[in-house]
């Protein structure tokens, strides 16, 4: 285990560091992920929906039977209408809408489980104070699986998208929150601080 | 079903002897190459939905560190 005491040097210090820094980048982006693909499904789902009411509208027999399309501007209207509609349909299976939304599902449910394990590893180092092989052991595990969901992430996500993201990780995840090894000075200073 | 034709066939008047194989020099500069070609290609794969910026870190706000 990675104790941290008060001979503890600053090369230990800046391994444990180290450490932390790999497990809570990947907590924090696990959360960011989980929110991203969140809002990724919802707006595929909004697409999805729209195209299908789109053309169920366009396709039936008593909307095209509507005075309106036989008057005047409504021909006109009713011919572009129904060319929009014949190239949904056309466009329609080629955007494979239900593939996409079932690998957005898969990432948010992968990128959830991934935070919810994450986060049992940070609350154990917060409770020890400290860093043990078996939490770096366990990280590793949960890396691996990071990786294999990686491989179908999006491949230019919104960086305007994920930097509001992170802001709201961050208010939910607060930095400070985050346990690491203080060194001796700055460790009296808070006991001090905690007694008063 | 592979067609007869989609076979290679060499010419009857190509009866060139095969190029010789790369000594192990050679060899050596090829594999070089593809590693790092190989290299070049996992660098120039795309960015994974990984943070755009980099997280704050608790012992940032140290002035002792």
């Amino acid at each position: 285990m990675l104790t941290i005491l008060p001979t503890t040097t600053a090369d230990e210090r800046a391994k444990v560091k180290a450490h932390l820094k790999e497990i809570y980048d990947a907590y924090r982006s696990a959360s960011m992920n989980c929110t991203y693909y969140e809002r990724q499904l919802k707006k595929t789902h909004c697409i999805a929906k729209a195209f299908e009411i789109g053309l169920a509208v366009l396709n039936s027999s008593a909307v095209a039977a509507w005075v309106i399309w036989k008057e005047g501007f409504g021909t006109t209207l009713w011919k572009i209408l129904s060319g929009f509609a014949v190239v949904v349909a056309i466009i329609h299976p080629i955007l494979k809408i239900s593939v996409e939304i079932e690998r957005l599902t898969k990432q948010r449910t992968g990128y959830n489980d991934l935070f919810h394990d994450l986060r049992v590893v940070v609350r154990d180092i917060q409770i020890a104070q400290s860093i043990s092989t078996q939490d770096w052991k366990r990280f590793k595990e949960i890396d691996a699986n990071i990786k294999k969901l990686a491989e179908k992430d999006d491949l230019s996500p919104s960086k305007k998208e994920l930097r509001k993201i992170m802001k709201e990780v961050l208010h939910e995840i607060p930095t400070d929150s985050l346990w690491y090894p203080k060194n001796a000075s700055a460790q009296k200073e808070n006991d001090n601080a905690a007694r008063q | 079903m592979p067609q007869d034709n989609d076979r290679f066939h060499p010419r009857e008047s190509d009866h060139s002897p095969p190029p010789p194989l790369p000594s192990r020099e050679d060899r050596h500069i090829i594999e070089r190459r593809e590693e790092s070609s190989h290299e070049k290609l996992e660098k120039s794969l795309p960015p994974t939905n990984q943070a755009p910026d980099p997280w704050p870190q608790p012992w940032d706000s140290d002035s002792d560190e």
